[in-house]
């Protein structure tokens, strides 16, 4: 027992490896939320009226609805708890002052900046070289550098922070946003609706097949702010993309808030492919910080024969609530979610997908690792829907729970509902620890404690690791590791 | 009357007022707190609505929507009763029409055991003792109303060191009415220490009409006590039907639970075993075959509060025409718990386009020590077995019942009275032929 004690004081002491903070000078909103933040925020991105509009209408529907938190016990059903979260202290708008104008390419970037991104392992520039990612870095809220962007428009692909994308494209923008995230969907989409403040458009053209992996990273600075970006990703008929995520946020003492809404567009035979690597400030093991992450992700298969592919592995965040979901309407579309939640410290998690089967043969599958540590509580929570039209829908489900230690919990929660017989629907669920013949065995043979616990976390998740581009794998399982530091006594 | 009308029409002290009048009606009112904060607890909560987790996806609007009427005694023929009665089953028979206590049908009550209508002994210790403890009134509306407006149901006490050998049959049966009745069945049953007791609870309506059963049983196993309990739902068409089974399970006890569902038009079923006791073992199953618009709500709780607990659930389903069922089931592991295994699975047919399946079978695990797993499947029968059989002769229509016969029969053949279990059989028999002429008709 003392073994553990030291191991958790260790890690209760251990630094946070994300969590320096940039000193740059930041350009604001004052604190709160009302009709002028949101003018003022329009006003500052010079956004057309009609968005203006939309942001007013999000907002004034928000103000109608009941945080997740105040509504009755019995109807409650997420499995995490935090305090009251109070709206008016956050700013709305935090931008570094001198990307006012946007920096025309990497030179104008402020050099912190990119020294932060080096420190988070992203150098731009030795990507742009290296890896042929092109990457949109959103800092806070305003999108700073967008690399290859001339690259990816020879083939005709639009990739721009979502401000330019209303400046440059806003019939698009128009045609598409809310069109799968409505502003009406819940609390935080209706709150990120209201007052996003920028993101990553992506736009594949008909029978494109992206010639890169796209990738943003998103980093909280600024103290008190939320960050509400706004993600939109179209793929035009026949078109293809693989598109990457990641996060971190610095310590600090105070929680805060990240609602964001990712919404995915897929037309006939279009595929994509969307993967996270969260890993934001968890807070530390009494739970004093960390990131709320609040977020919605949803995708249409709106053509037939298209595919959607969630793929994340969310190590940070101190509460994690989030359903990257698939609307399977095309006849033959299919929806993929692989997913890798670990809570440890006093992270919660309540993370799942909802598989909407409407199209007939659609197809849909979901794997699912949970791993809890030390105080960490992580919950499987997932929808699988086959509505009346959807003959022959077929649907595969798997969660499985590992429990490190006996303060954690692990817990399994699927919906399903099937309206058509010729549906076939399964789901299956475990839960298991790591064994101590399984550590002994390893350290008989000279792996130490810690490797061991990172050898068989990585084998219990490599059904979905094997689901990550190269380079995030990488990443992925380094954070694994670094997660998990500790919870093995 | 018995605040079964649409809440916003009624005020609190009016249901007040009501539990006080019918209180004043039967003999004795030495549950008067008990009843008080039930209504309190009924007043608080109001009717559930869809937006609860709890009735997702339910509609209980049959429920609340009708203006039900206490049901009131009546006396039936012993022939009446034959058709829910077991032909060979040699047990003590105790009989309830329309939730009053008919005397006349009960059997020879062997020693080692009480029974009696627990309105007759409201004021035995032990029923003061435990009455209300299980089934409790804070979150459960039903339960609230039962435990406000009881009056009578079944006490069993089987006392420390006593197998009784004769199982035990209890009725409840709702007579046809034109206006619609409610009735609130409660049965506390206490097996001792060491004791065993084997308990078959139908329930029943012979009328077409609507009426409301709104049942609470609450069931103590003691250290190494073993208890088997079976359920039979037999409802009237229109018949609804809500049920709570509350059981605690002591050191190294056994209990084991089947439910069968066949009638009524909207059945609610919450069951929930609660091991309390060191390597005390639950097994609750389930089967239905549904037919019609029949609506069928199975809510399982198997919580793991001590080490060593093993459970098994498994719940399989048929459903035909434009019925719909739900199954939501819960593992609990307490962080006590550890060495629990623990198992649950829900399998569904469908037979018909506009049938429906809810299912949500949920772990909450807080040990790590534990083996649990479920699983769910809602699918059709196997076309390669289809084949086989066709292929051997059997004619289509034929084979399919006996593969949905054979998916049956992994609940029926897990039933160890042989009286009751060769009547199931039959009863499900007949369903399951009905089910497939409709749905292939």
């Amino acid at each position: 027992m003392s073994s553990q004690a030291r191991e958790l004081e260790t890690l209760a002491t251990s630094d946070y490896k994300f969590g320096w903070v940039t000193d740059i000078e930041q350009e604001s909103a004052p604190p709160g939320l009302n009709e002028d933040i949101i003018r003022f925020i329009s006003e500052k991105k010079n956004e057309p009226d009609w968005l203006l509009e939309w942001r007013l209408k999000a907002y004034r529907h928000w103000l109608t609805m009941t945080d997740p938190l105040k509504r009755k016990k019995s109807e409650q059903w997420a499995m995490v708890t935090y305090p009251d979260i109070d709206y008016q202290s956050i700013v709305y708008y935090a931008a570094p002052k001198n990307a006012g104008d946007g920096p025309a390419s990497l030179d104008e970037v402020d050099p912190e900046l990119l020294a932060t991104y080096e420190k988070l392992g992203i150098p731009l520039e030795e990507q742009k070289m290296l890896a042929g990612v092109a990457v949109d870095a959103v800092f806070d809220s305003v999108s700073v550098a967008t690399t290859f962007k001339e690259t990816l428009a020879e083939a005709g692909v639009i990739f721009c922070s979502f401000s330019e994308a209303v400046q440059d494209h806003p019939d698009l923008v128009r045609q598409y946003l809310g069109s799968v995230v409505p502003h009406t969907d819940n609390y935080f989409a209706a709150l990120n609706s209201a007052v996003f403040s920028d993101g990553s458009f992506c736009y594949i053209p008909k029978g494109v097949r992206c010639p890169m992996e796209l990738s943003t990273y998103f980093r909280i600075n600024a103290a008190n702010t939320g960050q509400f970006e706004r993600t939109l990703v179209i793929a035009e008929e026949g078109a293809y993309v693989s598109y990457l995520e990641g996060c971190t946020a610095p310590m600090r003492d105070e929680n805060q808030l990240h609602a964001a809404v990712v919404e995915l567009v897929a037309l006939d035979n279009a595929q994509i492919k969307y993967s996270t690597v969260q890993n934001w400030y968890p807070g530390d093991i009494d739970g004093k910080g960390g990131i709320y992450n609040f977020v919605t992700k949803r995708g249409a298969c709106r053509g037939a024969n298209s595919k959607i592919s969630w793929t994340q592995v969310e190590t940070g965040s101190a509460i994690t609530w989030k359903y990257p979901s698939c609307i399977l309407q095309g006849d033959n579309s299919v929806g993929e979610f692989y997913s890798v939640a670990v809570t440890s410290l006093k992270q919660q998690a309540d993370t799942g997908t909802k598989m909407i089967h409407i199209g007939k043969n659609t197809r849909s599958t979901v794997i699912s690792k949970g791993i809890s540590a030390l105080l960490g509580q992580n919950t499987y929570r997932g929808a699988v829907q086959v509505l009346k039209g959807a003959h022959n829908a077929r649907n595969f489900t798997q969660c499985d729970s590992m429990l490190i230690g006996d303060q954690c919990g692990a817990h399994t929660f699927p919906y399903i509902d099937v309206r058509n017989p010729s549906a076939q629907v399964e789901h299956e669920a475990t839960t298991s620890k790591i064994g101590e013949d399984q550590i002994f065995y390893c350290n008989q043979r000279g792996i130490s404690t810690e490797d061991a616990v990172s050898m068989i976390v990585n084998g219990f998740c490599k059904e979905v690791l094997a689901e990550l581009p190269m380079e995030f794998a990488v990443e992925a399982q380094k954070l694994l590791g670094i997660s998990l530091e500790g919870s093995v006594g | 009357m018995t605040g079964s009308k649409k809440n916003t029409r009624h005020t609190a002290s009016n249901h007040t007022s009501w539990v006080q009048k019918f209180e004043s009606g039967l003999n004795g009112q030495s549950l008067r707190a008990l009843r008080q904060r039930a209504i309190a607890d009924f007043d608080r909560l109001g009717y559930p609505t869809t937006a609860d987790e709890a009735w997702k996806s339910v509609n209980p609007s049959a429920l609340i929507r009708t203006d039900f009427e206490p049901a009131a005694p009546a006396s039936l023929a012993d022939a009446e009763l034959e058709p829910f009665t077991y032909p060979d089953l040699q047990g003590i028979h105790l009989v309830f029409v329309n939730g009053h206590y008919a005397p006349e049908h009960t059997s020879d009550i062997p020693e080692g055991i009480n029974i009696a209508n627990l309105a007759d002994v409201y004021d035995q210790p032990l029923v003061k003792a435990h009455l209300g403890k299980l089934a409790q009134t804070t979150d459960l509306a039903f339960t609230a109303l039962n435990t406000a407006f009881m009056r009578d149901g079944v006490f069993i006490h089987v006392q420390p060191n006593v197998a009784v050998e004769t199982p035990v049959h209890i009725l409840f049966i709702t007579t046809a009415s034109e206006i619609p009745t409610i009735s609130h069945p409660r049965n506390l049953i206490i097996a001792d220490e060491n004791s065993q007791l084997s308990l078959v609870e139908t329930y029943a309506g012979t009328g077409t009409e609507t009426y409301f059963t709104n049942a609470v049983t609450e069931i103590i196993a003691r250290d190494n006590a073993s208890v088997d309990c079976i359920r039979l739902e037999l409802q009237g068409t229109a018949g609804l039907h809500v049920a709570n089974f509350q059981a605690q399970l002591g050191r190294n006890s056994r209990m084991t639970f089947h439910d069968f569902t066949l009638g009524g038009a909207f059945v609610r079923n919450d069951v929930n075993a609660y091991m309390r006791g060191e390597g005390s073992e639950a097994t609750v199953n389930g089967f239905y075959a549904l037919e019609g618009s029949q609506h069928v709500d199975n809510y399982t709780l198997l919580e793991h509060a001590e080490p060593h607990c093993p459970s098994h659930e498994l719940y399989k389903g048929i459903l035909g025409g434009s019925s719909r069922a739900i199954f939501r089931g819960k593992i609990h592991v307490h962080q006590k718990a550890q060495h629990t295994d623990a198992y649950q699975q829900n399998e569904n047919i469908l037979l018909s386009d506009n049938a429906r399946v809810n299912t949500k079978p949920q772990l909450e695990i807080y040990a790590d020590e534990v083996k649990c797993s479920h699983g769910a499947t809602i699918g059709q029968l196997d076309e390669n077995a289809l084949f086989y059989l066709q292929a051997r002769g059997i004619p289509k229509a034929e084979a399919k019942r006996i593969l949905l016969r054979a998916f049956a029969d992994d609940i029926i053949g897990r039933v160890t009275l042989a009286p009751v279990r060769s009547h199931l059989s039959d009863l499900i028999d007949t369903r399951l032929e009905h089910i497939d002429a409709k749905d292939t008709a």
